[in-house]
């Protein structure tokens, strides 16, 4: 185990540092951004200056080298519009990034969690078609198209719930929920495939067979059984749900990485795009992390190798 | 075939994707207005449910465009993105997955790491440096949305692969001379294709969420053309007065990515009854 943890652990710094190497030439093909800070009017001189002084005039792989060296100390260099350490930035945005990223996670499992069990249990019933209509809406709707209908109804229409930004806790119902929703859907399809397969086996009529209450049976010898794949799949979503906070945080102005990256690229703020993605990567390859140890603790077999 | 035609969801999903594709193929000869054609007095007129000459049955747009034709003619780009990129996820994917399969050992292992890495990327940074880079035309949505979905290809592929070498007919191949590349392509790629296509059909609809996602950040194929997330885009910002232009649009994105992913489960259950 404790093998497997350090090869695990000695595997993230260099996912980190090919993912930031993808993006670092990606990035620094795409145009230069001494051409958007200074105005157009700028002498070749004045180009050449801040081109030295932004250190842009160096070749492409030193360059990559050095922000790799100062990178693994927390140093993604300075901001080029903010003047501020680009680090800063992003880390200043990441609370909002997890507060979104947490709820819509605890929708998310909250709700497809019971939907699926019920829907397997009562198969071909009322539950089971609501949570099929639900997976199927779920897995259909652009998150950005849901998160402005939502705004639509419960914002323009209603007034029930702010349409933007973050502070009072109704705030973060609907970037959440809109978030939360394509998970939720994938959750409850997986729950009720893997518990109809596991409510087949011998072992259920044996634990009926021998008087067991049905709930009894259920959640601890059914749902014990069916948690392994829902796990992967709650592992894999977690880490997409990184990616789902970008468009999110971009439809309701929620000031996290996510738009926070989007308006870096916008400005070809690299050191700010480039501190992001080293986070979100950071934050996925945790999340990953404690899906193993999760393995870990609920399956004996694997404790046992 | 007659499974596929008493499925009531393998009806539904080639009903929607049909008429989806016969939109997108016949845009100009089904669509009433021409869905460029602006016109400053018809701004947002609401949508007529009430059939007459000239009328807009979604409605127009903030510029006087009629709704419905550009939901039409959008769903030129989400098919096209939407084929295009699962061909390119495809190819690549099975390439990658053969490679790997056949060479094992530290090829294998490496190729199989890309993908990891590729999940622990987020996509949309990815795609918007790449746009930034290569710019925002059709082909390059296709590509990148392509070079993003290769994985669920390769690992089957791979996992066919590895299977396969170890039956008997490969191995009498193998014993009487042929070569990698033919095993390759006269004994395991038939094999695939069909597994392959519902793969391929599953990941239609992830594609076009992607590129209405793209479109929506302003990142896909540029205006004027009509795509359905950059509809989406334009009416977001008039949705106290005219709710017509930003729900039509995303109802559209729904029902196609809802239709291919109904084809996809019936063509998976009909050629892996073991399934469901």
């Amino acid at each position: 185990m404790l093998r497997f943890l350090l090869i695990r652990l000695a595997q993230i710094p260099i996912v980190i540092a090919v993912v930031s190497l993808i993006v670092f030439v990606f990035l620094n093909a795409s145009g230069d951004p001494v051409q958007l800070l200074l105005p157009v009017e700028a002498s070749q001189e004045d180009i050449a200056q801040m081109r030295e002084a932004l250190g842009l005039d160096r070749p492409l792989l030193i360059r990559y080298w050095e922000f790799l060296v100062n990178a693994v100390r927390g140093d993604f260099g300075m901001s080029l519009r903010a003047r501020r350490p680009a680090i800063d930035i992003v880390l200043e945005a990441l609370p909002a990034t997890l507060e979104l990223a947490g709820a819509a996670l605890l929708i998310a499992t909250a709700i497809s969690l019971p939907l699926g069990i019920m829907a397997a249990v009562r198969r071909n019933g009322f539950i089971d078609a609501a949570a099929t209509v639900i997976s199927v809406l779920g897995q259909s709707m652009p998150v950005f198209w849901l998160g402005i209908i939502m705004i639509m109804v419960f914002s323009v229409q209603l007034g029930w719930l702010p349409a933007s930004g973050r502070g009072h806790w109704t705030a973060l119902i609907m970037p959440a929920v809109a978030l939360g929703w394509y998970m939720n859907a994938l959750m409850a399809r997986m729950t009720r495939a893997s518990m109809l397969e596991v409510l087949g086996q011998p072992y259920i009529r044996t634990a009926r067979a021998k008087g067991l209450p049905e709930h009894m049976v259920v959640l601890k010898h059914a749902f014990g059984n069916a948690r392994i794949p829902i796990v992967t799949i709650w592992g894999l979503q977690a880490g997409a749900m990184l990616t789902g906070t970008v468009i999110t945080e971009t439809v309701f102005s929620w000031p996290g990485i996510g738009r926070a990256s989007i308006y870096a690229l916008q400005g070809r703020d690299y050191p700010v795009v480039l501190a992001a993605i080293a986070v979100f990567t950071v934050m996925f390859l945790i999340i990953n992390l404690v899906v193993d140890l999760i393995y870990f603790l609920l399956d004996p077999r694997i404790r046992r190798s | 075939m007659s499974v596929l035609i008493r499925n009531p969801k393998a009806l539904i999903g080639m009903a929607i994707v049909g008429l989806v594709v016969f939109a997108a193929l016949f845009a100009d000869l089904v669509s009433p207005y021409d869905p460029y054609r602006q016109s400053l007095r018809d701004r947002h007129v609401p949508p007529q449910f009430a059939l007459s000459e000239d009328g807009h049955l979604l409605g127009t747009d903030h510029v006087g465009r009629d709704l419905l034709s550009r939901v039409i003619h959008g769903a030129r780009i989400a098919v096209i993105v939407g084929i295009g990129a699962v061909g390119v996820s495809a190819v690549l994917g099975m390439a990658i997955g053969l490679v790997a399969g056949f060479y094992g050992g530290i090829v294998g292992s490496f190729l199989m790491r890309a993908a990891d890495i590729k999940l622990a990327m987020p996509m949309i940074l990815f795609a918007i440096a790449w746009i930034a880079f290569f710019g925002g035309g059709l082909f390059s949505v296709i590509i990148v949305i392509g070079l993003w979905g290769w994985v669920p290809y390769a690992r089957y592929s791979r996992s066919v692969v590895l299977t396969l070498r170890e039956s008997l007919f490969v191995e009498a191949s193998i014993a009487m001379g042929a070569s990698n590349r033919t095993i390759m392509m006269r004994h395991v790629a038939p094999n695939l294709i069909g597994p392959l296509v519902i793969i391929a059909t599953l990941q239609l609809g992830e594609a076009v969420l992607l590129e209405s996602a793209l479109s929506f950040l302003g990142l896909g194929v540029q205006a004027p053309t009509p795509t359905w997330g950059s509809m989406v885009a334009d009416g977001r910002n008039y949705i106290d007065t005219a709710w017509w232009t930003v729900t039509f649009p995303g109802l559209a994105i729904t029902l196609f990515v809802l239709g291919a992913s109904f084809l996809g489960d019936a063509l998976r259950d009909w050629l892996d009854p073991r399934s469901e």
